[in-house]
């Protein structure tokens, strides 16, 4: 059985007839021969069908669903299954939403809710593990402290010898010390390679508060903010567009913020490298790339962590992230991540 | 791909022996043939043929035919020849529409009646009103655990319902792609039922 995963934006173009020719017939193929294609098709079907009944679909790709996808009695009488179930279903949380307790948008998970919401509707959890978990959580805070503590103080040590290394970069003879603008005011600077870039506040991945908190819905009003050096830096997580244009994300960017990282969160995928490419709304290429840069994490909870110079994103503009795949063959689009910047 | 036009019958025997074929030794009970055919019909309906349940019929027994006149049939997987045989079946469809001078977008549907003409608002309402009525006794069939993951997994808005589906599957202990199958699978069972109380009613 094939294990590659399929981009969901060209499994979508697919069900709205809009893939070229050749991808088609590959796909078509596919839809026989490959069991986690055929899977992952209906279930990206029944999504579509769900986004069109909630409205989510926008521009070309309504068109396209109304005009192409609508064509059948077949998929029209899912769409109407689809509508009286979002309706059903709709009626019922409002009539018992302790039945189902759904997040919110906007909310944030408190750890507790997190744990209640995670143990609700298993059939048996002894108090004990409950104790026992928390306990290696306290180990695994602990840990961390130190960690943090001890990076702290190598911070501090660096930064005592800042003004002997700029001085010896100045004598004649000595290693050339290369330094990335922060301010660059031209729309055409290429960003740096963020391949080994690591996170501000690195967490273990099974650590639950750390994926509570970076989980949540992805409208940030206030950013994540740390300073290093001269120039602040803002960080965001962003979630991949499941279709269309859709919601998009506002990023609040402080005025004097540097840089912006931002974590883009993958769908369950097993390619190892990427390519980021920012693009304004229009589509055309807006001044930053990436070099090959490596997911973090793994199965599920993958990410990409990016950091864009601040000055490239014009506060007011809608921008969009362009993910591929990186690897053997030609790179395939993977994801997009939509987001508006607003500097203030 | 044509075949000889001599009468040839499914009979039983023939039909088992297709069957034990489609499974490659593992007895699925008849759920790869089921997968199969699920499979072409929505195949052909994506080409947009008018009916694509016949022209699955048709593939199957193209298949099923070939199998028993020659005992064997040489391929990468039964999956793979059905493809190639659907293939040929969707072309053929097309030129016999040429012959007999309809137009392809007749053929395929662009031009359907059935879907030009919108029914009327009324029963539109009506027909929906319905459909939730047999939802409600349908998904009194389901098991608890298979309610929870159904409204659970599909309703509400694009993030709010990403965020429910990861904590749905953390919830489970299952991946996000289990979780997507078994919910799919439940979505199907539901629809089929609703579709068979309409029938019936």
């Amino acid at each position: 059985m094939n294990k590659q995963p399929y981009a969901q934006q060209a499994i979508t173009a697919y069900l709205l007839g809009s893939l070229p020719a050749d991808e088609a017939e590959r796909f078509d193929e596919l839809s026989f021969t490959d069991d986690d294609f055929a899977a992952q098709l209906q279930a990206a079907e029944k999504d579509l069908a769900d986004a069109y009944v909630n409205g989510e679909l926008t521009g070309e790709e309504l068109r396209q669903f109304e005009s192409h996808y609508l064509a059948s009695p077949i998929r029209r009488s899912k769409v109407e299954f689809a509508q009286a179930f979002q309706t059903f279903a709709k009626e019922r949380s409002e009539a018992a939403p302790h039945e189902f307790p759904l997040a919110q948008a906007g909310s944030k998970a408190t750890i507790s809710e997190f744990f209640s919401n995670l143990f609700r509707g298993m059939q048996v959890m002894p108090k004990w593990g409950f104790a026992l978990a928390a306990l290696v959580l306290i180990g695994v805070a602990s840990w961390l402290l130190v960690v943090s503590v001890g990076r702290q103080a190598h911070v501090e040590q660096a930064r005592d010898r800042g003004p002997q290394i700029q001085n010896s970069a100045t004598e004649p003879g000595n290693t050339k010390i290369e330094k990335v603008p922060q301010n660059a005011s031209n729309g055409n600077v290429k960003g740096p390679e963020p391949e080994t870039r690591q996170e501000p506040t690195p967490r273990p991945a099974t650590d639950p508060a750390a994926n509570a908190e970076q989980k949540q819905p992805q409208r940030p009003e206030t950013p994540k903010s740390s300073r290093t050096g001269q120039s602040a830096i803002a960080s965001f997580v962003l979630t991949p567009l499941l279709r269309g244009a859709g919601q998009v994300d506002t990023l609040t960017i402080p005025k004097d913020t540097g840089s912006v990282d931002l974590r883009l969160e993958l769908e369950p995928n097993d390619i190892q490298a990427f390519r980021v490419e920012l693009k304004d709304q229009s589509g055309r290429a807006a001044g930053w790339s990436s070099g090959v840069v490596k997911a973090k994490g793994a199965g599920e909870t993958k990410s990409l962590n990016i950091r864009i110079p601040a000055t490239l994103l014009r506060s007011g503009q809608t921008y969009m992230l362009n993910v591929s795949s990186e690897g053997k063959g030609k790179p395939e689009n993977f994801s997009n991540y939509s987001f508006k910047a607003v500097v203030k | 791909m044509k075949l000889d036009k001599k009468v040839w019958d499914l009979t039983p025997e023939v039909f088992e022996r297709f069957l034990e074929w489609l499974d490659e030794g593992k007895d699925s009970d008849g759920q790869r043939y089921l997968e199969m055919r699920q499979r072409l019909v929505a195949y052909f309906d994506r080409k947009n043929c008018i009916s694509p349940d016949e022209l699955a019929d048709e593939t199957l027994n193209r298949v099923a035919r070939r199998l028993d006149e020659e005992g064997h049939i040489e391929t990468e997987s039964p999956a793979k020849y059905c493809y190639i045989v659907a293939r040929f079946v969707f072309m053929e469809s097309l030129r016999s529409a040429e012959r007999r001078n309809v137009p392809i977008d007749d053929v395929l549907m662009q031009s359907n009646v059935d879907g030009l003409v919108q029914p009327p608002a009324e029963t539109e309402k009506a027909d929906k009103e319905a459909m939730i009525e047999h939802l409600e006794h349908c998904m009194g069939e389901l098991e608890q655990a298979n309610r929870d993951i159904i409204l659970r997994y599909y309703f509400g808005e694009e993030r709010v319902k990403i965020e429910n589906r990861r904590r749905l599957a953390a919830a489970f202990g299952i991946s996000m792609n289990a979780l997507a199958i078994r919910a799919c699978r439940i979505r199907d069972k539901l629809e089929a039922c609703v579709r068979k109380c309409a029938g019936a009613i």
